[in-house]
């Protein structure tokens, strides 16, 4: 078993190194330097080739580092198992690093416990929020709400069947965020427009890992009338896409750019609604650079600060008219100067 | 030294360490072609293993789960089984351990301590019982029965931690809430993570050693795994042997897994082992089975495995990289054949040796 992963590994190192990007640390920080300021990212056990929030985290990293005037210099360590996070983070620690970036809720109690004991370095936390965190403690949080409304003016100016499909993971608030965003966006666009959407029961075992799920659900709505559904649940809602792919409908992706992360999908994929985790990643790391770190322990990124938005169109872009362009940048700038909601209270 | 024994110790010795230092040898070629320092690296991965602040006590608890679990598919080799779900036995281990320890609070841990530590056991001991039973009963190769069940016990981890009776309604993380303080294990050295779990793993090593060596229970397992059909003519009743032998195995990873909640992260998280029990299969072939040898072999693996994260921060190698060194290292020892060639070394015939290598192949048409 473990052997097959090695011999994978293997396969893997070779790959990166034939294609001329071994993934090394990157170290930055020019001449005019007086301090360089370490950051240290310690992932979940997803890894580094996760192409989603772990990667995108490191690339917010890498972001920092080619900023040459925040002379910050960069680590990664990839967990091996829940009990590395301590463990890694404690790495940094004795490496006199200055700040931390985890990614992700399985780091969430970690964090806290390592950042209360150690109040003199910093720590953000993609994706996680805290109701009473220390000082030295950032969470940084989306307004995926607004992402899932940009999404939807696509989605409702594109159908042409006046009917849009959702698959969703389980009823949490980020989830919960992207479909109230997602549909209220398509209302904006196309009043008329029918929207159908579904959550995952909490049955537990396959929460967000449901694919086959997710393709039922979606299948079940194109019948009903859909021609575009919106995959928002990990794996489950991958399953939504894969549906879309097989019937020849469109789709919307989640979190990233799923037409570069998941290409499975490239043929349904008209958008992405996107939480710009690698921004928010630098803009912290800003912050600890620039002596500006939030006092509240929370960083909420929105329309305002180009934290969410959508994905490029890719295929479809000679696709989508002009107008439909105008109206998504339109709405963009009304999310952030508070003109246009989306309809999410709390 | 007499001729056999000095065969015997190069079987036992040689291959093993040659397959260690091949491991590291391709690894490093790969480190070359990615365009870093093999060198470095691997100064990185001794020094976080052993040389750095805290490093050392966190090799040893890395390794204290290896020895529980090398020790569980060693057992089963010797009976002619291929253990190959110590991964799932170990969770059930762990859900058992945070059960107990999750129950009767305020228990002090002389009394709470054993009792969660027996229930671990229990959990392994019935996860591997009953593909025992399954192979005793109805001929159901274990390798299939006891690979799906790991499967039916990730699955059934996430049921109960993820939103599920065990889960933690305080935390929006999936885990079971933390353990009861007082069925903590002790910790051994303080400002460390290294626990009174490490004093059980040395132990159980040398009464694992005596119920193989000195117990008729452990020569009817040995029996079966030479010959059944020779174990039969002798008396002694196969299909018995087989599950109590699957069930101890079980047993002994179950108590890694309780080992692991009680001693070190205190509750169950979510993808709370990545490997440990698969990792335990190269452990228990790195020792030949051989009850002994699994120290040497676990401290190696739990090394490798701690010193893996400082060898990322150093030089960004991949933490991946070890897993290409146990890779090419279960490769040699499972084919030491390939050794000889390589090395140009002649046949030496040695009892244990082909032992392992029929188990590797999992054959035993005799049921």
């Amino acid at each position: 078993m473990r052997s097959l992963r090695g011999i994978g590994a293997l396969a893997a190192l070779l790959a990166t190194a034939i294609f001329g990007f071994a993934c090394g640390g990157t170290t930055g920080g020019g001449t005019s330097c007086t301090k360089t300021y370490n950051v240290g990212l310690v992932t979940d056990v997803g890894k580094l080739s996760d192409k989603s929030f772990n990667a995108n985290a490191w690339k917010g990293v890498q972001d920092a580092v080619a900023d040459k005037s925040l002379c910050v210099a960069a680590k990664v360590i990839e967990s091996n198992q829940p009990t590395d996070y301590q463990k890694n983070m404690q790495l940094f620690i004795d490496q006199k690093y200055d700040m931390i970036v985890t990614v992700g809720f399985l780091l969430g109690d970690d964090t806290l416990a390592v950042a209360k004991a150690n109040p003199t370095i910093k720590f953000a936390i993609v994706d996680y929020a805290y109701t009473t965190p220390p000082a030295n403690l950032t969470g940084l949080v989306f307004r995926e709400d607004q992402a899932g409304f940009l999404a939807g003016i696509v989605a409702g100016k594109m159908s042409k069947t006046h009917t849009i499909g959702g698959v969703y993971g389980l009823d949490i608030p980020p989830v919960h965020k992207y479909r109230v965003g997602y549909e209220n966006g398509a209302k904006y666009a196309d009043p008329t427009i029918k929207t159908l959407g579904v959550y995952q029961p909490p049955s537990g075992a396959k929460s967000f890992n449901d694919p086959d799920w997710g393709k039922q659900q979606a299948t079940a709505m194109f019948g009903q009338g859909a021609d575009i559904v919106f995959g928002a649940g990990g794996n489950t809602g991958n399953g939504a896409l894969l549906a879309a792919v097989q019937a020849n409908k469109l789709c919307v992706g989640v979190d990233v750019d799923q037409f570069v992360s998941y290409t499975d999908a490239d043929k349904c994929l008209l958008t992405s609604a996107e939480k710009h985790i690698a921004f928010a990643v630098t803009t912290s790391i800003t912050d600890m650079v620039k002596n500006t770190w939030p006092a509240n322990g929370l960083l909420t990124f929105d329309a305002t600060n180009a934290g969410v938005g959508i994905s490029p169109f890719h295929n479809y872009d000679s696709q989508v008219p002009a107008d439909v362009k105008t109206m998504v940048a339109d709405a963009l700038k009304k999310l952030a100067d508070g003109t246009l909601k989306t309809g999410y209270t709390g | 030294m007499s001729r056999a024994l000095r065969q015997r110790l190069f079987a036992a010795v040689f291959i093993p360490v040659i397959s260690v230092a091949c491991g590291f040898v391709v690894a490093g070629v790969a480190v070359v072609i990615t365009g870093s320092d093999p060198l470095a690296a691997f100064t990185a991965l001794f020094q976080g293993a052993f040389t750095n602040p805290r490093a050392f006590p966190e090799t040893l608890v890395a390794m204290t789960p290896y020895v529980f679990l090398g020790l569980a598919v060693a057992l089963g080799f010797r009976a002619g089984l291929f253990n190959i779900g110590a991964e799932g036995q170990f969770y059930l281990g762990a859900i058992f351990g945070v059960l107990a320890g999750n129950s009767l609070p305020g228990t002090p841990g002389i009394i709470h301590i054993p009792l969660a530590l027996a229930f671990g056991m229990l959990g392994g001991f019935i996860w591997a019982a009953v593909p025992g039973l399954l192979k005793a009963r109805f001929g159901a190769h274990e390798v299939i029965t006891t690979i799906m069940l790991n499967y039916v016990a990730f699955q059934l981890t996430d049921f109960l931690i993820n939103k599920g009776p065990m889960s933690d309604p305080h935390s929006t993380a999936p885990r079971t809430p933390f353990i009861d303080p007082g069925a903590q294990l002790p910790i051994l050295l303080s400002g460390s993570r290294l626990h009174l779990g490490l004093i059980l793993a040395v132990i159980a090593v040398p009464i694992v050693w005596f119920l193989l060596e000195r117990t008729t229970i452990g020569f009817r397992i040995r029996t079966v795994g030479f010959s059944q059909g020779a174990a039969r003519a002798a008396g002694i009743s196969v299909a018995w042997t087989l599950v109590l032998t699957m069930g101890i195995s079980g047993a002994l990873a179950g108590l890694a897994g309780a080992d692991e909640i009680l001693g070190v992260s205190h509750y169950m998280p979510a993808s709370f082992s990545v490997g440990y029990g698969f990792d335990s299969i190269a452990v228990a072939l790195l020792a030949r089975s051989n009850p002994w040898a699994i120290l040497p072999s676990a401290f190696l693996f739990g090394a490798m495995r701690n010193g893996a994260a400082f060898m990322q921060l150093q030089t960004q190698v991949s933490s991946d990289l070890i897993s290409i060194v146990q890779a090419i290292v279960i490769m040699f020892v499972a084919a030491p054949v390939m050794v000889r060639w390589i090395f140009r070394l002649r046949e030496v015939p040695v009892g244990g040796l082909q032992i392992t290598q029929r188990e590797t192949t999992g054959v035993s048409s005799e049921t």
